[in-house]
């Protein structure tokens, strides 16, 4: 019933200090071919490094970034807060989705704002939720 | 100032008073009293002119000329004797010597008696002309009468005297003098009575006064008085009337205005409002009372008179020890001013002052003179006076503010006693301080400031928080009014009024710091219900995720179907935190005002519900329709009418009837400018009437079967309540429920 999504996106990221929700995720991508490649960070600052290391090499930036709110050390939306210093070459590359237990519409509200962040999605990750990026890709154009 | 005779009237009418009467009146007086001074040089003169022409000085006349005459027929008389004696001797025998010598004697005789004679005409010349000036002088003119045997007026002899002449405008001795000329100098309206009074006088020689009027050539007119008397001649007939006729214009003129002038006092006086009496102390007799008696009383003077207790009778019970009180005094001739009640005639009480002058000869009361005067409208604003006084007084004494009435210069002249408690200082140590003395240092500034308002804003209050300084040095929080009455009739001052505010302020301050503390308290919850959410729903949303992932990764039946369980249990609890979640938010933020579009709202609940009934079990989709209507605008807050909705509809999905064929729910909104109105109908499995009330309570739920946390319906109504609206149900099992929920439009609030 569930079929293969293929291989919409090249690289996508997840960022998130559950391990077990990394896992989930890593597993329903690979799953439902939603990506090539997943590059799993269990912090913001990993996924700022990582970002910062490929600014000179576009190609091994992710095209979909999955981001948590409520992670230690550094959140989702202060992740946002830096993301918005990065060079413009990984900007231009990267579309950020929220993925969150979050149900306050404070949240959503605040994460929608932002302009990069293109979707907020409720965890878990599932194929539905694939599904529905895939099919409606260019709904926000986050670069506006 | 004014005339002795007049004095003496005002001071038996109006006691000592007789010099403070109006300036109206004294103008009035001066007149009237010029007319007494007239009337009195007037009066002299008379008096003195008919001292001159008194009797005996007629008399003394007529005796003098009498004298002289029979004097003289004497003389003649012996004369001839001698003559006639001295002849017959001539013709009988030869004159003697002796003869000679009794001529010569006669001779002698003769000369001394004419000298004698001649002395006497002197005299009664020097008479004469004393008469003259006298009359001139007096303007009294005299004249003589000589009547003939012939009892007629025709041939009468008339005799005037210059002055006479001057008063019927002749001059003295330039006409013949004759009755006819008399009449014709007599004003023709008095004439008649004066041809008849001198007729009838000569007839039946009688004597007569008369006064009459003169008008002479020139118009001018007099008024004279004429007296008559008789004189007797030997013979005891009266063949002579003598008479003296004056000149009374003056007098008259001046009577006619004294006339005048008492008929305009005695209208002053009965016009007064004031009664004036007299009484005759050793008889109680009333000697006189002005009419005003019974303007005051209602009883007449004959009332008064009639009945010389009266006045004491009408006097109040209470109100007569005043007179008792007063007795003495005025037994000892001093005056006295009583107040006291009366009853009068119809039966109302009135106020009256009564003045009283008494004449104490030897120790002996012999009689009273007063004026009462009605002083019931006085007396009535004095009391209304004083009874706002009393009850101003009264008002703050009892007041448990302290009160203080400064004067002009700010200075307190009053204090309550409640000061004492405020402040520590009593009212009599505060008395004459200027009242910012007491205020904090600090607020001198302020202070200032604020009286200057008083001051300029006469009559309205303003208020002020200050602080006060107390008997020990301490300083008191005082909230206090203060207004300027300083032209107010009773307080006459300004009036402040102040409390002690310290422990209310402590109070105040109490209550922000708990508030504060609570706001940051429900800061502090709120942000723990987020992360007490957020840490219970995240490995929640974990589990799911591996759950789901394993759902899709085996194919054995029972594995299937523990999973599903787990799935299953996992929403539950995750409902329920969202539930709780949900109340707390309500139950502790305030409503925040935004425009709803209930098109949008309806798109994510029926989006939340979606795929609801399948997670349910159940065995049919249930339709969700919606209809919206009405008004645009509508204000409320969004959140909570996503809680309505999301729960009611999820209610009616939850319990939709199986049997039925068609299972919905529908969702009707009508908006109006006043509110809304939510319709959530479906034809579930209903609730039967017993439980209706029970299913809005907090942690109820209605069967075993029941899914969700017992706490959907509660935040429903609590939620309703919170915007101001409320729900109300209607429910028959087996055919369906339908919640109406009505919530204003917050636009206009």
């Amino acid at each position: 019933m569930e079929q293969p999504l293929n291989v919409p996106y090249k690289r996508v990221m997840i960022v998130d200090d559950t391990y077990v929700d990394r896992y989930v995720a890593e597993r329903v991508i690979k799953k439902y071919s939603f990506a090539e490649d997943i590059i799993s960070v269990e912090s913001a600052l990993d996924a700022l490094d990582y970002l910062m290391a490929g600014k000179d090499h576009p190609e091994e930036l992710p095209e979909l970034i999955f981001l948590d709110i409520n992670m230690p050390e550094m959140n989702g939306f202060e992740f946002l807060e830096k993301y918005k210093e990065l060079p413009e070459t990984i900007k231009k590359h990267c579309i950020i989705m929220m993925l969150t237990t979050s149900l306050h519409e404070e949240d959503m509200k605040l994460a929608l704002a932002n302009p990069y962040v293109y979707r907020f999605l409720n965890k878990p990750l599932t194929f539905d939720r694939l599904k529905e990026i895939t099919l409606q890709p260019e709904k926000k154009d986050p670069q506006l | 100032m004014f005339n002795k005779l007049l004095r003496r009237q005002l001071v038996k009418l109006f006691g000592d008073n007789a010099e403070k009467v109006s300036a109206e009146l004294k103008d009035f007086l001066k007149v009237v009293s010029e007319s007494y001074d007239h009337y009195e040089k007037d009066r002299r003169m008379l008096e003195r002119s008919i001292e001159i022409s008194s009797k005996e000085m007629i008399e003394l006349n007529n005796r003098l000329k009498q004298e002289v005459e029979e004097d003289n027929k004497a003389i003649y008389q012996s004369l001839q004797e001698s003559l006639f004696n001295l002849n017959e001797e001539q013709e009988e025998k030869k004159i003697t010597g002796s003869d000679y010598r009794k001529l010569g004697q006669v001779a002698e005789m003769l000369k001394q008696e004419t000298q004698k004679r001649k002395d006497a005409e002197r005299e009664r010349k020097k008479h004469q002309a004393h008469l003259e000036a006298s009359q001139q002088i007096a303007h009294i003119g005299s004249w003589e009468l000589d009547m003939p045997d012939t009892s007629t007026a025709d041939n009468i002899k008339l005799y005037w005297s210059d002055e006479t002449y001057r008063i019927f405008g002749f001059e003295p001795r330039s006409v013949m003098v004759t009755s006819e000329l008399l009449f014709s100098r007599v004003h023709p309206e008095d004439l008649p009575l004066v041809r008849e009074k001198i007729r009838k006088a000569i007839i039946e020689s009688s004597a007569y006064e008369l006064e009459y009027r003169l008008l002479l050539p020139d118009g001018t007119e007099k008024v004279v008085y004429e007296q008559s008397r008789l004189v007797h001649s030997r013979t005891n007939r009266a063949n002579r009337m003598i008479g003296t006729i004056q000149d009374v214009t003056d007098r008259r003129k001046t009577r006619e205005k004294l006339i005048k002038v008492n008929n305009e006092i005695r209208t002053l006086f009965e016009n007064m409002q004031e009664v004036f009496f007299t009484v005759d102390m050793k008889t109680f007799e009333l000697l006189q009372m002005s009419s005003a008696c019974e303007k005051i009383y209602g009883y007449t003077i004959r009332d008064f008179a009639k009945n010389s207790n009266l006045w004491f009778d009408v006097i109040l019970e209470e109100d007569k020890q005043v007179i008792y009180g007063n007795d003495a005094t005025m037994r000892q001739g001093n005056p006295i001013v009583q107040e006291y009640r009366i009853q009068t005639k119809h039966g109302d009480i009135k106020w009256v002052e009564s003045k009283i002058t008494p004449t104490v000869v030897d120790g002996e009361l012999i009689r009273i003179d007063g004026i009462t005067s009605d002083i019931t409208k006085r007396k009535e604003a004095e009391m209304a006076v004083r009874d706002n006084e009393q009850k101003f007084r009264s008002l703050i004494q009892n007041s448990a503010d302290a009160i203080l009435v400064l004067n002009a210069d700010y200075e307190i002249v009053y204090a309550s006693n409640s000061l004492n408690k405020i402040t520590g200082f009593t009212p009599e140590e505060v008395l004459g301080v200027n009242v910012i003395e007491f205020g904090h240092p600090d607020e001198r500034e302020m202070l200032l400031q604020y009286k200057q308002k008083v001051y300029s804003n006469p009559g309205v209050p303003h208020n002020i928080i200050y602080r006060r300084v107390r008997k020990d040095g301490t300083y008191i929080w005082c909230e206090g009014t203060t207004i300027n009455l300083l032209e107010d009739d009773i307080v006459q001052g300004i009036v402040i009024n102040f409390r002690d505010i310290t422990q209310r302020r402590q109070y105040e301050d109490a209550l922000k710091a708990a508030n504060e503390d609570l706001q940051k308290t429900n800061t502090e919850l709120d942000k723990f219900v987020y992360s007490v959410s957020h840490d219970l729903r995240a490995p929640l949303s974990s589990m799911m995720g591996v759950v789901e992932l394993a759902l899709t990764e085996t194919e054995d039946g029972d594995m299937l179907t523990h999973l599903d369980m787990i799935r299953r249990s996992i929403r539950k609890l995750d409902g329920f935190i969202v539930d709780i979640l949900e109340y707390s938010r309500n139950a502790r933020l305030e409503v925040r005002k935004q425009q709803i579009d209930f098109h949008d709202l309806m798109r994510d609940v029926t989006e939340n519900i979606k795929f609801m009934s399948e997670g349910l079990g159940k065995k049919k989709r249930v339709n969700v329709h919606t209809h919206i209507s009405g008004h645009k605008e509508f204000i409320s807050d969004k959140g909570r009418i996503a809680i309505i909705l999301n729960n009611l509809v999820s209610n009616g999905i939850r319990y939709a009837n199986d049997m039925a064929d068609d299972p919905y729910v529908h969702v009707s909104v009508e908006l109006k400018p006043e509110g809304a109105e939510i319709i959530v109908k479906d034809n579930g499995i209903g609730i039967s009437k017993d439980k209706q009330e029970k299913v809005f309570d907090m942690f109820y739920r209605v069967s075993k079967s029941s899914v969700g946390s017992g706490l959907g319906l509660y935040l429903v109504r609590e939620a309703t309540a919170k915007l101001g609206g409320h729900i109300t149900l209607d429910s028959t099992p087996g055919i369906g429920s339908s919640f109406t929920v009505r919530i204003p439009n917050l636009q206009n609030h």
